[in-house]
């Protein structure tokens, strides 16, 4: 047992530092200089891939299921072969049309469709809620564990020292929000890029591959002879449990194995925190190169003792796989290496805080973009200052996510190991997958196909993934699962339609997949891209044509023209709407947001014909963040 | 010549990648899936310890070779800015 004042003084420090970095990062940006502008930094920053799911999870799984927990990492390293390819052609459109998540990028493919960023934001906010939850479990658990080893599920959430009952999650959680919002959204002006969130999460990556070897090498040369006597005691000890080391075998069939590495693989390109690391704060396109085969290589060396310490656990706990999410930690504890338990646990939070803290600023960004300011356009705020209730509002959106993530842990999390709550999340992202790539390549592809497809893919996601969840929980009559919906035995939620004898990730990437690409091929088909479809189809498929441009480096002070009110206010209401937007009465509160911008023009002047622009908001109101990064990209 | 090596390059990465599709998924999978030790490591072990940071060695391999010349233009201003080293 760790001494209570002793972690939180440890973590208050490695707090300082972190908040040092960022600040640091904040101050030379606005110096001119980019401290994050670097590829080295942009690899480490990718690594938020890693989160308490990796530091935690990885060992749990492989304890208990086996190697499975490979193709969370192999596939992410096959998906970054492509990346010169796929993510610097996502990173060239990104900069080009100021997009500024995921639901942007999607509705910006077609035709800039607010429908299309709204669904997008919301199936994003509910995809997410079991990954936040995922990250506060962690947390919350590696804490009690730390001061309080001896706590048994009642007495969990307790400071025996203080006499204190608290709910340690809920405490991870707030703290999380503060943090998120220290570093995210401080002020609208420096919102526009996150390079204080960026550095800091770098330097995360960097304490959380420190921590985890260190554990890693404490198991495996500390507590056992080097990795050789580690496989020959367990296979000698534990013969009946050779089929954590095989594949192939009842829990890890071939064909779970390719739906997880498939699964990996679009999760690692379109959670909505890994698009914004990877295309919203790319600072160059060569920054791709290194990362390629620098974020494979931290895959590798961080899961380089997974099996070591899980195998290891198993030997010194006799077997026993309850706490096996939390080998790494417990390990040091039972035998008295308390700084290395206290390196751990600072590792697993810095993994868990990246990643709330990356998500809830890119989740909060799409709820601003996508769901209040088409709200906030349509009602005429009558707020003196819209900058201060866009930033707050940004703020609220941190913690409204956050605490979903909260609520979900509640309800569902306590009792599902961290593998399968996180899988959840990743199943939700793979959906996004077919509009992404398919607009990328696909002129056909139209945004009622993209539409359709993701709505059916996230009906078919929550049937066959949460609703199982609700029912292990308690939430809803077991007979759904056992009889089906309505006692329809084809509408069971884990044999949907009769398809019976798989897993239920292979189960449900099956269904989520089989309908999202087929409705989107089939409509996109049936369906011609409108004419505010077509302009974006040539920019998206065709972003390495080169077009004729004008120069134009000046900043431009005067007031902006209508057309490129029209072309920014299209990013929230969509295209048709804000041009009518510029003749109806919602024209007052546009042209009130006007008195606290100014206009930066690309260096780009599109073609004529075209009423592309981009802006800058340099005072007052930035609410699409990376909107400056990218014009400052250019200018 | 720089268009000459343009193609190859391409073609060569999406056979890797294939490649490592395929090197990662059943029937390959099934042939290093044996209860052997080989230097007191499980085969199956050995097989993703070993083959992983290889394929990430070739990846490095091919960025290096990018270095020395890109498939596609950058945009101009960004071009010159590499080019100056300027920071963004």
């Amino acid at each position: 047992m760790i001494s209570l004042k002793l972690v939180i003084l440890v973590a208050f420090f490695y707090f300082g530092i972190l908040f040092a970095v960022a600040f640091y990062a904040d101050r030379q940006r606005r110096m001119g200089r980019s401290l994050i502008d670097n590829p080295t930094i942009y690899t480490l920053s990718l690594a938020v891939y890693c989160t308490s799911w990796t530091f935690y999870g990885s060992v749990g799984r492989a304890a208990t299921s086996g190697l499975d927990f490979l193709t969370i990492y192999l596939g992410p390293t096959l998906m970054a072969f492509s990346w010169w390819f796929l993510l610097r052609k996502i990173v060239r459109i990104s900069k080009e049309q100021n997009v500024t998540s995921i639901a942007d990028f999607i509705s910006s493919r077609y035709g800039r469709s607010s429908v299309l960023g709204a669904i997008v934001t919301i199936f994003a906010v509910l995809g997410i809620m079991p990954y936040i939850a995922l990250q506060l479990k962690a947390v919350a658990y590696s804490f009690d564990l730390l001061v309080y080893p001896l706590a048994t599920s009642n007495t969990m959430h307790v400071l025996p020292q203080l006499d204190l009952h608290f709910d340690s999650a809920l405490v991870v959680a707030l703290i999380l929000a503060l943090f998120a919002v220290l570093f995210g959204a401080r002020h609208l002006d420096t919102s526009e890029r996150h390079e204080g969130l960026v550095a800091a999460i770098a330097l995360e990556s960097i304490v959380k591959i420190v921590a985890f070897v260190a554990a890693g090498v404490f198991v495996t040369y500390g507590l056992f002879d080097g990795f050789t006597e580690i496989f020959q005691d367990f296979l000698t000890r534990f013969p009946e449990r050779e089929y954590l080391l095989r594949l192939g075998t009842d829990s890890n069939t071939y064909a779970h194995w390719l739906s997880m590495s498939f699964i990996s693989m679009m999760a690692v390109m379109f959670l909505p925190r890994q698009f914004h690391i990877m295309a919203i704060e790319n600072c160059h396109e060569k920054h791709i190169r290194r990362a390629m085969w620098g974020f494979p290589a931290y895959l590798f060396v961080i899961n380089l003792f997974v099996i070591p310490i899980a195998l290891g656990g198993l030997l010194l706990s006799n077997g026993d796989t309850q706490n096996a999410d939390f080998f790494v930690l417990t390990l040091p504890l039972q035998f008295g290496q308390g700084w290395l338990a206290i390196l751990v646990f600072i590792g697993g939070f810095s993994a868990s805080a990246g990643m709330v803290m990356v998500s809830s600023v890119a989740l909060s960004t799409m709820i601003l973009n996508h769901l209040v300011m088409p709200v906030i356009l349509k009602i005429q705020s009558k707020a003196k200052d819209l900058s201060a209730l866009l930033i707050n509002l940004k703020r609220l959106g941190i913690l409204v996510v956050i605490l979903l993530g909260y609520v979900y842990y509640q309800l569902l999390g306590e009792s599902a190991a961290l593998v399968n709550i996180g899988m959840v999340s990743f199943v939700a992202a793979a959906q996004f997958a077919p509009a992404v790539i398919g607009g990328l390549y696909w002129r056909q592809a139209t945004q009622r196909g993209a539409a359709t497809g993701l709505i059916l893919g996230f009906v078919v996601w929550f049937y066959t993934l949460l609703v199982p969840s609700f029912v292990d929980s308690g939430w809803l009559d077991p007979s759904i699962v056992e009889h089906g919906l309505l006692g329809v035995d084809l509408l069971k939620p884990t044999e949907l339609f009769g398809l019976s004898g798989f897993d239920i990730w292979t189960h449900a990437l099956f269904w989520t997949m089989f309908l999202n690409l087929g409705s989107y091929f089939a409509i996109s088909l049936l369906t011609k891209p409108r004419a505010d479809e077509q302009e974006q189809i040539r920019k998206f498929v065709d972003v390495y044509q080169p077009v004729v441009t004008v120069p134009e480096r000046t900043r431009i002070t005067r007031a902006p023209s209508v057309v490129e009110f029209v072309d920014l206010m299209a990013k929230f209401i969509g295209e048709r709407a804000s041009s009518s937007t510029t003749t109806s009465r919602h024209a007052a509160v546009i042209w009130k947001m006007s008195s606290t911008c100014s206009v930066q023009s690309t260096s780009a002047v599109p073609p004529a014909g075209s009423s592309s622009a981009s802006f800058t908001m340099r005072r007052g109101w930035s609410p699409a963040d990376g909107i400056c990064n990218r014009s400052s990209m250019k200018s | 010549m720089k268009t000459d090596r343009k193609l190859p390059l391409k073609d060569a990465w999406v056979i890797w990648f294939m490649l490592g599709v395929v090197m990662l998924n059943y029937p390959f999978l099934h042939i290093f899936n044996k209860s052997t030790l080989l230097f007191g490591v499980p085969l199956t072990v050995l097989y993703f310890f070993i083959g992983w940071p290889t394929s990430i060695f070739v990846i490095y391999l091919f960025s290096k070779y990018l270095e020395h010349g890109t498939e596609e233009p950058l945009p101009k201003d960004q071009a010159e800015r590499d080019d100056s080293g300027e920071a963004t």
